[in-house]
C-alpha cells in the first residue's frame, strides 16, 4: 500500500518532486565536487612534494669550471657529513645554461627568462612527472624534457628539436620529449628552471666542459629548523639554499588560483545547503494537505511519517547518486586550472571522498525531512490541512498600503510580497550576494596583478619600461664589480640617447643573498642595492629611508625573523666581513616571500656575491615621449636585440608567472558558473513559487490581470531581491577579495593590500550582466503563468 | 431592454485519459440588462463550467458568447483579461484574496490595475469606501484578510467585483461557504445591487438563493432543460420559494 501511494505521489506531483530531485542533484554535485577540490588543493603542494620525494633542505651551487669540485662545494659536503642534524643527503651534478645557449634547430632563440639547469635522468634528488601527471621513468638518448615555462613561452611541442650550444663551438641536438612537472624548481617564482636529459648525454656534455658546472644537494634532516639555523651561520655561496617549506611557498601564485577555486567551492557549498533546506521545507509544506487528510482518516503519525521518509530517501538516493556521478567531471574541470604546474592527487581517494559526501547528503536530506515532518505529531488534521498554519497570526502581514502607493500595482505587489515574506527570498538574496563576490574577487585580483602599481608591492621604483638581458646580467655577475654594473647602465643610457630617446634616468637593482644577524638570531636574506636610484624613491611603511652607507631598511618578514625593530643595529656579512647597519625603515615586499633588506647606493658590498639583477629601469626625460611609449619600446627592442622590453606591469606579471593571464580563463569559468547558478536558483525557485501561488495567479487572472502583468509582478519580485543582493554583494566584494586572494598576497609578504578596482567593471558591467541574465531567465521561466487557468484558484490556501 | 449576455450553441469538451467528456452541449440562452439569473442543476451537470465559459474565464470548445453585444469567445488572452478587468465582476464560492494585502487594498487592486482612464486614485478610493460602507464593511478596511469573518470577506469580494463598475456580475455559489446569517446578508446585498441595475448571473445549489432571482435556468448533463421565470407580483419570499420548489421537482431536482 505504502509503495503504491509513493508511486502515485511521485507521478502526480511530478513538478515539485522533479524540482526537489534537481536541487538534490545540483547540491550533491556542488558539495561533493567542491569538498574534493578543497581537500586536494589544501594538501596539493605537500602531496606533490611527497610524490616527487623532495627532501627537507635543498642547496644549489654553481661553480666556475667544469666537472671539478670547487672549494665551496667541498666545504658544503664536509659540513653535511659532519652535521649532526643531517640524517642523509644526496648530490647530483648540474650544468648551467644561459638563455642564449638554447635555440631551435632553425636558429631561433628559445626564451628562458631565468637561469637554466641541466640534470641527468634519473636524479637522486627527486622524481619527475609529465604533463599528464605520469611519472617519468626513462629518458631516451637524444631526448630532453623541458621546463613547463620553456614549453609554454616558446610554444614548443613534443618532437621539436632544440640545440644546446656553447661558445667553444660545441653543439648538441635534442628532441623535445615533453614538459616537466618539477616539484623543486617548477614554480614560476623560482629563479632557476630545469631540463633533464639521458645520463649518457649528460656525461658527454660534462666531459666537453664548456658549460658551468654546479651541484644540487638534497638533505634529510632530523630537525630542519635546527639544521637551517646551523647552515645560516656558515658562509657558503649558493644559488639556492632553503628548506622544503620555502620551496612550497614558491607555489604561492598557484594558491591565488587555488584561492579562487576554493572560494568558488566554498560558496557553492553554502548555496547548495541553503537551497537544499529551502526546497525540503517547501516540499514538506506542500505535503501538509495530504498529511492532514491521512490524519483525518485515522492513519497513525508513524505510518504517515514513514511514508514521507521513504519518499525523501528515494528522491535523495537517486539525486545524490546522479550528483555524485556529475561531481567527478565537475571537480576535474575546476582542478584543471591548478594542475598546470603541480601533480594533483585525484584517483580513488578523491572519488571515495565524493562518494562519502554524497552519502552524507542523503543522510542530511533524510534528516531535514525527518525534522520537517516531525511537526505532524503536534498537529490536528485541521492544522495540517492549513499547511502548518493554525490561522492565528500575531503580526500584520501587510507592510505597505496600496491606496498610499504611487507605483504600478504589479510593482506594489512585488515590493509588498518581498517585504511581507522576506524569508522566502533569502535563498535568492544570498545566492546573488555570493555570486557577485565570486565574480568580483578574480576581477579585482587580475586588475591588481595587471596594474603598474604592482611594482611598488615588489619594492621596485616606478619607471616607464624595463630592459631585461639575462645574458648580460650573467656576464656582469662574472665580472663581480660595482663599476661594471655602472658602466652597463651608462652604456644603456647613451645607447638610448643616441637613438633620440632622451632619458632622465637608467637604473637597476642588484640582489644578494646575505646573512643578517641581530644578537643570536641570524637569517640569510634576500638583499637589494639600487644603482642609479635613491632609497627615498621607494615606499616604506615605517621610519625614514636609509641615507648613509651604514643604514638599511628591512621588510616586516626580516624584522620578525631576527626580531629587529626601527633603530636597532643589525650585522650583515658581505665578502666574509660582518658590518653593523642601523635599521631606519621597515617596508613590505612580495619579493622572495616578503624577505628583503635595502642598502643605500653607497653601501660597500662585495659584488662577487651578486645573485642577479632586476631588469634595467628606464625613466624617460620628456613627457611627450610617454604618450608614444609603445613606439619607444619598439625602438628600444630594435636597439637592444638581446633584451626583453616590458612595461612595469608586464615585468612584474612575468616575474610572477603571468598569473593574471592564467586567472583570465578562471574568471570566465567563475562568471559562467555564477550565471548558471543564479539562473538555476531563480528558475527553480520561480517554478516552486508557481506551484504554490497558482491559486493567487488564478485569482488575479479572474479579476483581469493579464499574463504580462502577472509575469511583471513575478519578475519584479526577483528584480527587487536581485537588486539588493547585487548591491550588497558589490559593496562587500572588496572585503571578500581581501579575505580570499588578499591572504595569498599576504603570504607573499605584502602586509597591506589595496586592490585595484575598475569601477566600470565592478560596479556596472558585471553586476548589470548578472542582473539582466537572471531576470531574463526568470521572465522565460514565468511564461508558464500562461498555462495557469482561473480554476487553479481552488488551490489557494 | 437590451441583451447583457447572449450565449449561442456553446459547447465545452474535456479529454480525460483519451476519453472525450462533453460537459456543455449546444447551450443557448440570453440574459437581459438588469436581470438576475440563477443557474441550478445537480452536481456534475456543468453549472460551473457554463459560468466560467460564458464569463471568459475558460475557453469554450465551440459556440459564441456576446457580452454587451461584443463577441468575447474569439478575443486574445490580453483582450479577454481587459474585459474581465473592466466589464465584468466575479464572485467565487471561496473568498479568494491576496493574503499580503489588507481588505481595502484587495478591493482596490483591480481598480488600480485598470489604470486611471476615467477616475483619479482619489475618486477610486472614495468609491471603494462608499462600496464598503454600502456593504457594511468599512470598519474592517485596514484589517488583514485573516482578521474578518467569512461573511465580511465575501462582502469584500463583492466590493472587489464591483470596483470597476462592471456591466455584469458572475457569482459561483456566492453563499456556498457561508453560514445562514452571512448568506442572507450577502444575498440582500446582491439583490440591492440588482435593483440598482447591475446584471447578475449566479450558480447555486441553494433554492433560497435562486428564489431571490428573476429567472432560473435548470441544467442537466450540459443542456438547459428548463427555465423558470418569477412573476412580477411574486414578491412574497415564501411563495416564490414554494413555486420554484414545485418547478424544480418537476424538473427532477
Amino acid at each position: 500500500m505504502n509503495f503504491r501511494m509513493l508511486r502515485k505521489d511521485l507521478r502526480r506531483k511530478k513538478s515539485i518532486n522533479l524540482i526537489l530531485l534537481v536541487f538534490i542533484f545540483l547540491s550533491t554535485m556542488f558539495i561533493a565536487g567542491s569538498l574534493n577540490n578543497f581537500a586536494v588543493i589544501m594538501n596539493g603542494v605537500e602531496n606533490f612534494m611527497d610524490q616527487a620525494g623532495v627532501k627537507d633542505f635543498l642547496i644549489v651551487t654553481m661553480g666556475e669550471g667544469s666537472g671539478e669540485l670547487s672549494e665551496n662545494d667541498r666545504a658544503i659536503e664536509e659540513f653535511l657529513e659532519n652535521q649532526e642534524q643531517v640524517k642523509d643527503f644526496t648530490v647530483d651534478d648540474s650544468l648551467f645554461l644561459s638563455e642564449n645557449q638554447v635555440k631551435m634547430k632553425n636558429g631561433k632563440k628559445v626564451f628562458m627568462d631565468s637561469t637554466g639547469v641541466l640534470n641527468s635522468f634519473p636524479m637522486k634528488q627527486q622524481k619527475f612527472f609529465d604533463k599528464g601527471n605520469q611519472e617519468i621513468t626513462s629518458v631516451e638518448r637524444g631526448a630532453i624534457y623541458l621546463s613547463q615555462r620553456m614549453v609554454e613561452e616558446n610554444k614548443l611541442e613534443t618532437g621539436d628539436v632544440v640545440v644546446i650550444w656553447s661558445e667553444n663551438g660545441y653543439e648538441k641536438e635534442f628532441q623535445v620529449a615533453g614538459e616537466l612537472k618539477d616539484a623543486f624548481l617548477g614554480s614560476d617564482m623560482m629563479g632557476i628552471q630545469r631540463c633533464i636529459i639521458n645520463e649518457e648525454d649528460f656525461v658527454e656534455m660534462m666531459e666537453q666542459g664548456s658549460l658551468p658546472y654546479g651541484r644540487m644537494y638534497s638533505i634529510s634532516c632530523k630537525d630542519s629548523k635546527a639544521f637551517q639555523a646551523e647552515y645560516n651561520n656558515q658562509d657558503f655561496h649558493e644559488m639556492f639554499g632553503a628548506d622544503r617549506e620555502l620551496v612550497k611557498t614558491t607555489y604561492v601564485m598557484e594558491l591565488v588560483i587555488a584561492a579562487v577555486i576554493l572560494a568558488v567551492s566554498l560558496c557553492l557549498i553554502i548555496i547548495a545547503v541553503i537551497m537544499l533546506r529551502f526546497t525540503i521545507v517547501f516540499t514538506v509544506n506542500e505535503d501538509y494537505k495530504e498529511i492532514g487528510i491521512m490524519k483525518a482518516i485515522g492513519m497513525p503519525d508513524a505510518s504517515i511519517r514513514r511514508l514521507y521518509m521513504i519518499k525523501y530517501f528515494v528522491l535523495a538516493a537517486v539525486g545524490a547518486f546522479c550528483g555524485f556521478a556529475a561531481s567527478i567531471p565537475f571537480s576535474r574541470v575546476l582542478l584543471l586550472q591548478v594542475t598546470e604546474k603541480i601533480v594533483i592527487e585525484g584517483g580513488s581517494r578523491g572519488i571515495f571522498l565524493q562518494l562519502l559526501v554524497s552519502i552524507c547528503i542523503v543522510g542530511l536530506i533524510v534528516l531535514f525531512g525527518y525534522r520537517s515532518t516531525g511537526k505532524i505529531r503536534k498537529f490536528s488534521p485541521m492544522d495540517a490541512i492549513r499547511s502548518g498554519n493554525n490561522g492565528e497570526r500575531f503580526q500584520k502581514k501587510t507592510v505597505f498600503q496600496l491606496k498610499n502607493a504611487r507605483v504600478k500595482t504589479t510593482t506594489f505587489l512585488a515590493c509588498n510580497d518581498v517585504l511581507s515574506e522576506l524569508k522566502k527570498y533569502l535563498v535568492l538574496l544570498f545566492t546573488s550576494i555570493i555570486g557577485v563576490w565570486l565574480v568580483v574577487m578574480p576581477i579585482n585580483t587580475i586588475n591588481t596583478l595587471n596594474s603598474d602599481g604592482l611594482t611598488a608591492w615588489f619594492a621596485l621604483t616606478d619607471c616607464d619600461f624595463y630592459l631585461t638581458d639575462e645574458e648580460r646580467v650573467i656576464e656582469l655577475m662574472a665580472e663581480g664589480t660595482k663599476e661594471a654594473w655602472y658602466d652597463f647602465l651608462k652604456e644603456t643610457g647613451e645607447g638610448l640617447e643616441e637613438a633620440g630617446i632622451p632619458v632622465e634616468k637608467v637604473c637597476t637593482e642588484v640582489f644578494f643573498k646575505l646573512r643578517v644577524r641581530k644578537g643570536e638570531k641570524s637569517y640569510k636574506s634576500f638583499t637589494v642595492q639600487g644603482l642609479g636610484t635613491e632609497t627615498k624613491e621607494y615606499f616604506y611603511d615605517m621610519g625614514e629611508p636609509p641615507i648613509y652607507e651604514n643604514e638599511v631598511a628591512i621588510t616586516h618578514v626580516v624584522s620578525e625573523k631576527i626580531d629587529a625593530k626601527l633603530g636597532d643595529t643589525v650585522f650583515i656579512t658581505s665578502g666574509n666581513q660582518e658590518k653593523p647597519y642601523v635599521v631606519t625603515a621597515i617596508y613590505q615586499s612580495m619579493n622572495n616571500m616578503g624577505e628583503g633588506v635595502r642598502f643605500t647606493e653607497s653601501a660597500d658590498l662585495d659584488y662577487r656575491e651578486v645573485g642577479g639583477g632586476f631588469g634595467t629601469q628606464v625613466v624617460l626625460a620628456r613627457e611627450q615621449d610617454r604618450e608614444k611609449l609603445s613606439d619607444i619600446m619598439e625602438q628600444a627592442e630594435e636597439l637592444f636585440p638581446g633584451s626583453k622590453v616590458q612595461t612595469p606591469g608586464e615585468f612584474v606579471n612575468h616575474m610572477i608567472g603571468n598569473i593574471a593571464g592564467r586567472l583570465g580563463p578562471l574568471k570566465a569559468l567563475t562568471v559562467a558558473v555564477v550565471l548558471a547558478i543564479n539562473v538555476l536558483v531563480v528558475v527553480l525557485m520561480q517554478k516552486m513559487f508557481l506551484i504554490r501561488e497558482r491559486g493567487e495567479i488564478g485569482m488575479l487572472k479572474s479579476i483581469g490581470f493579464s499574463n504580462r502583468s502577472l509575469i511583471g509582478w513575478q519578475a519584479k519580485r526577483v528584480m527587487l531581491v536581485l537588486f539588493f543582493g547585487i548591491v550588497i554583494g558589490t559593496l562587500t566584494g572588496a572585503p571578500f577579495s581581501q579575505l580570499t586572494s588578499g591572504q595569498v598576497f599576504q603570504m607573499m609578504g605584502a602586509s597591506k593590500i589595496e586592490f585595484v578596482i575598475n569601477p566600470l567593471e565592478i560596479y556596472v558591467v558585471y553586476p548589470a550582466a548578472l542582473f539582466v541574465v537572471t531576470v531574463l531567465a526568470c521572465i522565460i521561466a514565468m511564461r508558464r503563468v500562461k498555462r495557469v487557468s482561473v480554476q487553479e484558484m481552488n488551490h489557494m490556501e | 431592454m437590451s441583451e447583457a449576455l447572449c450565449v449561442k450553441n456553446l459547447c465545452k469538451t474535456y479529454v480525460v485519459n483519451k476519453r472525450q467528456n462533453n460537459v456543455l452541449k449546444n447551450v443557448n440562452f440570453t440574459i437581459e440588462q438588469g436581470e438576475m439569473v440563477a443557474v441550478m442543476g445537480p452536481s456534475g451537470s456543468g453549472k460551473s463550467t457554463l459560468l466560467y465559459s460564458v464569463s471568459g474565464m475558460d475557453r469554450p470548445t465551440a459556440g459564441e458568447v456576446l457580452l454587451g453585444g461584443r463577441r468575447i469567445t474569439d478575443l486574445k488572452e490580453k483582450e479577454l483579461a481587459k474585459v474581465r478587468l473592466t466589464s465584468m465582476g466575479f464572485i467565487f464560492q471561496q473568498m479568494h484574496m491576496l493574503k499580503n494585502l489588507s481588505i481595502m487594498d484587495n478591493i482596490l487592486l483591480p481598480a488600480y490595475q485598470a489604470g486611471k482612464e476615467n477616475r483619479t486614485r482619489q475618486e477610486i478610493n472614495e468609491y471603494c469606501l462608499a462600496l464598503m460602507r454600502k456593504l457594511g464593511i468599512s470598519d474592517v478596511a485596514e484589517n488583514d484578510i485573516t482578521e474578518v469573518s467569512g461573511g465580511q470577506l465575501q462582502r469584500a469580494c463583492i466590493c472587489r467585483s464591483l470596483i470597476n463598475q462592471p456591466q455584469i456580475l458572475f457569482a459561483d455559489e456566492p453563499t456556498g461557504a457561508l453560514n445562514r446569517g452571512a448568506s442572507e446578508e450577502v444575498m440582500k446585498e446582491l439583490n440591492k445591487l440588482n435593483e440598482e441595475g447591475t446584471t447578475i448571473m449566479l450558480v447555486t445549489h441553494d433554492m433560497k438563493v435562486a428564489a431571490k432571482c428573476s429567472r432560473v435556468l435548470y441544467i442537466v448533463d450540459g443542456n438547459i432543460r428548463g427555465e423558470f421565470c418569477m412573476e412580477e407580483q411574486e414578491n412574497q419570499e415564501k411563495l416564490r420559494e414554494r413555486r420554484l420548489n414545485n418547478w424544480l421537482i418537476e424538473m427532477g431536482w
